[in-house]
């Protein structure tokens, strides 16, 4: 939590900076809602306090505490998410020491065991979404971490998901179903060139990249793997 | 800013996650993270608990609050917002016409469906949405400046949304199969049945949004059926006496005596 010779040195009263810091928290929970966990730009959340204040380090102040309440009063760790940019714009230059601030996004993650969210704070009702979450990032990672549009749509056709189907009984619009995991970040959507014409391509992007997510991706593919293997013995 | 544990931690995301829990739900849940403590036996603790999250989330403007559902007097506690403002506006993930639609559907069920709390689906779809969109200026010629999302609001738009509506329990199926408020309305919308008049049910002073009213012409009392049964938990019978239902209410202990020589059938109130 800020001192007071820290909020006098930005010159703003701790009244001020309670009321920003509940905005910040007001909205990042109020945008995860509506977004569907969608990551909130760092840029969102310094506007909420630019708007009315030019104080330069009180963004990055009132965007640690609101953190640190969230974790406090609601168990969420406001993750900060490095935003992944596509192939074909990132240059062939070291990155630079100071990662760009724009860039940076947060999602809200529980903090909670993972046995007691599982037990009881998931919504059963919304199983099917990380379900099928899980199963495109898998297929995506298995593949190196990058997979052309068709590929990617022939190996899900195999689990009875049809890229035209717009009226799954689980997923509805399976398309919008794996473009929400674009807009999630999960996945990042790249046009490129080809022999043959432009071609869409799906790469890993920096939510399915953040180690909480990619450890455990790891894991449960080598179960998958070695309950295959011990079913092939058996043949 | 006191930190809470992660009991106090499970509680909140487990409404905020599977949004309002019924009492039965949401009694399960705080006896398995308090390890076997029941509310209904540890009622001191329970209350303790929800006044702790409650004086955290005050400094967000939330609250975590019970409610009754009208239809069925089944109780449910979620997570509210007190206060609207820009962040809140991005909670919604339904457009200005769904808005707008499901504000008429409110007002046809809390107004026009009387004390019954509840419209067909067919009333539903047929509830306008045009005359819900304010336009700032209020020039006569406002209706042609409506923009076009709201005037052309598709039939299939409106099922669509009545359908979206229901699975996030906005509003909800009745018993009888009618079309009425869901969880989310009741937990939400308190200070809106306040500030549109809706009659309060003189028992618990909430909206009778469904509710039984007094069959004597003119008088507008109403009560929940639940707290009429609470307020005459041994009886099948209310008894008629000749003085206002209010103040026979607020006299309840001369009231449970006359009842005994009188013996009246009938279960409405009645007031003479």
């Amino acid at each position: 939590m800020a001192t007071s010779d820290e909020l006098a040195q930005i010159d703003i009263s701790t009244e001020e900076k309670d009321k920003l810091v509940a905005e910040v928290m007001r909205y990042a929970l109020f945008k995860t809602h509506q977004n569907s966990g969608c990551p909130i730009k760092r840029e969102e959340l310094t506007q909420i306090i630019t708007k009315n204040y030019r104080q330069r380090a009180l963004p990055a102040l009132v965007i640690k505490e609101a953190g640190d309440r969230l974790a406090a009063t609601f168990g969420y760790e406001m993750r900060e998410l490095q935003r992944t940019r596509a192939t074909s714009t990132r240059s062939g230059r070291p990155s630079s020491q100071q990662p760009n601030q724009d860039a940076k996004s947060y999602v809200l993650v529980s903090k909670l065991d993972p046995e007691v969210y599982s037990k009881y704070v998931e919504d059963t009702e919304r199983a099917h979404v990380s379900g099928f979450a899980f199963v495109v990032i898998s297929i995506v990672h298995v593949a190196g971490g990058k997979i052309s549009e068709e590929d990617l749509w022939r190996q899900l056709k195999r689990l009875g998901l049809n890229e035209t189907d717009e009226n799954h009984p689980v997923l509805g619009n399976n398309k919008q179903a794996l473009e929400l995991l674009v807009q999630q970040r999960y996945l990042l959507k790249e046009k490129i060139a080809g022999p043959e014409g432009h071609s869409m391509v799906y790469e890993l992007a920096e939510r399915a990249l953040d180690e909480s997510i990619s450890s455990k991706l790891k894991e449960y593919i080598s179960q998958v793997c070695k309950s295959i293997n011990h079913n092939l013995r058996k043949i | 800013m006191a930190p809470l544990s992660w009991r106090h931690h499970t509680l909140l995301q487990a409404l905020l996650s599977r949004g309002p829990l019924s009492e039965r739900d949401f009694h399960a849940l705080f006896t398995a993270i308090s390890g076997g403590k029941n509310p209904a036996t540890h009622q001191q603790l329970f209350s303790d608990t929800l006044m702790k999250i409650n004086n955290e989330l005050g400094y967000l403007q939330f609250d975590l609050r019970a409610c009754i559902n009208q239809y069925d007097g089944t109780v449910y506690y979620g997570v509210v917002n007190n206060i609207s403002d820009e962040e809140s506006k991005l909670g919604s993930k339904y457009s200005v016409p769904q808005i707008a639609f499901y504000k008429g559907l409110l007002e046809a069920i809390v107004h026009e469906a009387g004390n019954d709390g509840s419209i067909t689906s067919i009333e539903a779809l047929h509830v306008r949405i045009d005359n819900q969109v304010v336009i700032a200026d209020g020039t006569q010629d406002t209706q042609s400046r409506l923009p076009s999302s709201i005037t052309n609001f598709l039939f299939s738009q409106k099922e669509k949304t009545l359908t979206e509506l229901i699975q996030d329990r906005w509003l909800a199926y009745t018993s009888e199969g009618k079309i009425g408020l869901g969880i989310r309305s009741f937990l939400d919308l308190r200070s809106w049945f306040r500030s549109n008049d809706i009659p309060s049910c003189e028992v618990c002073n909430e909206a009778g949004i469904k509710a039984s009213t007094c069959s004597k012409e003119g008088c507008n009392v109403r009560i929940h059926i639940y707290c009429l049964k609470k307020k005459f938990p041994q009886r099948k019978v209310i008894p008629v006496i000749p003085v206002p239902l209010l103040l026979m209410l607020t006299l309840a202990s001369l009231f449970a005596n006359l009842s005994a020589h009188l013996g009246f059938e009938s279960l409405s109130p009645v007031c003479y």
